[in-house]
This record gives C-alpha cells, structure tokens and sequence, in this order.
C-alpha cells in the first residue's frame, strides 16, 4: 500500500511527468495542467515550482531566505504548505 | 491561488462583454466504434459510422485552431480511441501544439508497446474504465469477455510509462456494492485519482435507466463509503465523487456552463456544448467541415443558445445559484421537462422535482434487471424508439418524500470540469 508522503527538508522534489507548466498565452496566465485539472499560479508559485532543480528542499529554502531577507522559518512554512498539497494532490514526486 | 473568482475569470480570459469566455478543454471523439457494449454509454443513440470520421489530417487542424483559441486540455476518447491506427500521431501533434493530452480508454485494446509509444509522443493522463471488480460484473456490464485482465495490465503499462492514472469507475444499482472492492484495485494499481461517478441518464443510460438506477439506500452508503475513504486515502488516492442527480436537491453545474468553457467534437467533426446535446432535437449543431473553431464557438447556434443567463425562466432568472449552476442541465430537462429552457428537474425549485425522486425510488426498487447494449444494431433497431417518459414509469403509488439526501450534487461531470 502507498503511503502519503510528508515533506521534510530533505527531501528531493520534482514534477511528475503528467504536471506539466504551462504559460497560456491567449489569457497570459501561468498554469500548471495536470489531471482534469487546469491550476492557475501566481508569481510565488511559479518561482517555487521553477526552483525544483533536483536541490533538497532545505537548500531551495536557504536560497529564497537569502534572495528576500526574510526570516527563514516564514518562507520555510509558505514553501512547504505550498509544496505538501500540491504534493497530496499529487502534482509531485519527493524523494 | 486556485479557487477563487479572480482565477475562474483568468481562465475564462478576458471578455468583459461576453458571458463566456475561451474554452479550457475539448472531448475529442475520435471514433464510436468500441468493442465494449456498456448500457450508459455516453455516445448518442445514432452512432455515427467510421466512414464519416475526421481524417488524421483534419483532427490536426482542428488541434492547430484549439490551440490558438486558448484550448488548454485535450481528452481523446470514443468509442474506444485506441481503435484509430493514428492515434499516436494525434498525441504527438497535440503535443506539438501545447495540448495536455489525457487518454481516455477501456483498456481492452492497449499493448505495451504502444503505451511506451503514446508517452515518447507527449501523453500525460491515462483513465481506464472498470464495471465492475469481479471478472462477472466486468464482463456482463460491459458486454465483453475476459476485458477485467487486459484493464489492469493497461493500468499497470501506464504507471510504468510514468504518466498519471485514473481508473473511472462508473457506477449504478448492478455494481454499487463492488465500490469498496474497485477502490481497492484503484489503490494497487497506484492510481493517483478514481473517478467515482454514477450514470447521468441521457441516451443510452436513459434507455436502461431502470436497471441502473440506484437505490437510495445504495447511495447513502456509498456516500458514507466515500467520506470515510477520502480521508483513508488522503494524499494516496483522490476521489472524485458524483451522485445521480434525481436524488440531488439542487442541480449539478453541468459542463460548467453551456459553451462556457468546454466543447466536444464528434467523430465527424461536429461541435457540441457537451456530449449529449444532440439529444435535444431542435439544435443546429456546425462542423468543423464547414466552418472555423473560433466561428463556432462564437457564433453557432447551438453554443449560443443556453449560454449565460439571459435565456433563462423563472425560477432560475431571480435564483440566487443561477451563476453557481447555470440552471443545471439542458439535456436533462429537455428529457425529463420536454422543455430545454426549463428548471433542471434535479432543482428542487423544478415544478418535475418530486416526480424525478419518486421515479427514481420506484424504478431502482422494482425496475429489470435486464440491460439494453450499445452497439451499432441496436442502434439500427432502436432508432425510432423514444425514451422511457416520466409518466410511463410511474406507478399511482406515491413514495413519501421523507428522508430525502442532504448532499451536494455534483460540480462536475466527466471531463467537464477541468478547473481546481
């Protein structure tokens, strides 16, 4: 039996290959298709998802605290709430 | 981010002055022809013959002119799809032109190979129909032996292929009480979503409607089933969930809207609103082989008709719903109302509501058990035979209206929806 994955900052995340990113040009939107499903992004998740580049988790957080000067711990909990239900939704690997 | 009205109008695009906006995903119909023989398929009555289906080279340009009208999903279906010798070269072009494309199949006719061929072309999304869990049910329901094997080794091919899998389960009284049984199967195969979705009853489903019909004891326990497994499941299996609207209170948001974000083509190339709406009778449908994409979604009749709200009656015209559901569905009431514009009849606000309810009590309590097939004689045989009326099937016996369900209709139906 499957088990749902929980995300931790050591994992490794992609996009599976059926979640594909999309910029629609006649509504000039970013999406993210995948399954019966056409999800609307906006910037932040667009940059997040972009930062999948076989990075753990951990060092994409480091990057974006370093990129914003923001403290770590409030960009850690957007990034990984983000990233858990696009993951239950199943829009995502991690390993 | 997803949601909420400022995306919906982002995916509607803008058109401040229209009711609509551009359309996010087509039912391509590549063929009618299917070795499976289900009662509640979802083709028309008169199939259309394989010597009128579109050729490789127009379902090519009909994909070029869905891309540059803002199509974003193409869901290649039937019949079974995988009858047309092209369709790997269909995957490929949609793939070219920025179309997700989803496969929607029986599964009877896939091979190995040719799974790895149509992901190497760019397919993303597999669903695969069960009848039933059992081998018995699978082959009764579906009129066609020994295909419960060869859907499951398809299921595992796609998997394999690493694309997404949904088993479709779509379900009635014959195979309600195998639900936990199919969740199951869906759960091994690893499938990321089931849909679990109970006959609407137009056409064909409308023809065996009182075989298929559930009881309404069947459906509280699979609406307490589903609950519980959607929290069992959570993050392992998504279940997408749509009861028989004769028991719903209000309507389901059918197709999202007439020609609001979703159309269908026909194996010869004709344009619907949905599947189904060449059963209302006094539509003018256009082709591809006449006209431009954009020419009919703008401009046909048949889109035209039931979009927005202004062609709506009372009680729709002053609900507080009438853009939450858009009046429900035309078929539907076209069916069961002999009228296109009327209240959807699952509406409780529907003069017919009560009538649907009892008919459907009635019909699931003693209607046969005996089913109807869709094939092409029957087709032939039935041509001229209308659909079972309302008040034939209803008996003098009046069912009391108590206990009526206190659940949501569905949002969606079957690829209508496309939107989280």
């Amino acid at each position: 039996m499957p088990e749902r994955i929980a995300l931790n900052e050591t994992h490794v995340i992609t996009l599976k290959r059926a979640a594909r990113l999309r910029f629609d040009k006649a509504r000039s939107i970013h999406t993210l298709l995948a399954p019966e499903r056409v999800v609307v992004l906006n910037e932040t998740s667009v940059m997040i998802l972009e930062a999948l580049d076989g990075r753990p988790l951990g060092q994409i957080i480091d990057a974006f605290a370093a990129k914003f000067a923001a403290p770590r711990a409030l960009i850690a909990t957007d990034v990984v709430t983000m990233l858990q239900d696009f993951t239950d939704k199943g829009y995502l690997e991690a390993k | 981010m997803d949601d909420h009205a400022p995306s919906q109008r982002a995916l509607l695009g803008a058109a401040k002055d229209r009711s609509y906006g551009l359309p996010l995903a087509v039912l391509a119909e590549l063929t009618h022809r299917c070795p499976l023989q289900c009662p509640y398929c979802s083709n028309p009555i008169n199939l259309e013959r394989a010597s009128r289906e579109m050729t490789t080279q127009e379902w090519c340009n009909a994909m070029d002119q869905m891309a540059d009208l803002g199509v974003l999903q193409i869901h290649f279906s039937g019949g079974e799809p995988c009858i047309r010798k092209d369709l790997e070269d269909l995957v490929a072009h949609a793939t070219k032109v920025g179309l997700y494309a989803n496969l929607i199949t029986s599964g009877v006719m896939m091979t190995r190979d040719r799974m790895m061929a149509l992901a190497d072309a760019g397919l993303a999304h597999v669903q695969v129909s069960i009848q039933g869990a059992r081998a018995g049910t699978s082959d009764r329901i579906g009129g066609f032996k020994n295909g419960l094997p060869k859907k499951l080794e398809t299921a595992r091919w796609t998997k394999e292929a690493g694309l997404a899998l949904t088993i479709n389960a779509v379900m009635h009284r014959q195979n309600l009480d195998e639900l936990p049984e199919i969740v199951d199967l869906a759960v091994d195969m690893r499938a990321e979503r089931i849909e679990v979705a109970n006959v609407q009853y137009y056409g064909w489903a409308l023809k065996n409607r009182q075989a298929l019909m559930p009881t309404f004891e069947q459906l509280k326990q699979t609406t307490a089933f589903v609950e519980a497994a959607r929290v069992r499941l959570k993050g392992i299996l998504s279940i997408d969930y749509v009861i028989p609207d004769y028991y719903a209170k209000r309507p389901k948001q059918c197709m999202g809207g007439w020609g609001r974000q979703f159309f269908n083509i026909s194996p010869s190339g004709n344009v619907l609103p949905c599947h189904a709406a060449e059963t209302i009778t006094h539509l003018h449908f256009d082709s591809l082989k006449d006209h431009s994409l954009e020419w009919i979604w703008h401009n046909s009749q048949a889109m035209n008709c039931y979009r927005g709200t202004d062609w709506m009656p009372e009680p729709c015209k002053s609900c507080a719903f009438k853009e939450i559901d858009f009046g429900g569905c035309r078929c539907q009431a076209f069916a069961l109302a002999q009228d296109a514009a009327a209240t959807d009849p699952a509406c409780m606000k529907s003069a017919h509501h009560k009538e649907i309810f009892e008919t459907a009590m009635m019909e699931s309590a003693h209607g046969t058990d005996t089913l109807i097939y869709r094939n092409f004689s029957t087709t032939a045989r039935d041509a001229e035979h209308a659909p079972v009326g309302l008040s034939a099937a209803l008996s003098s016996q009046a069912l009391a209206r108590d206990g009526a369900p206190e659940m949501a209709s569905p949002q969606t139906v079957k690829g209508a929806d496309p939107t989280t």
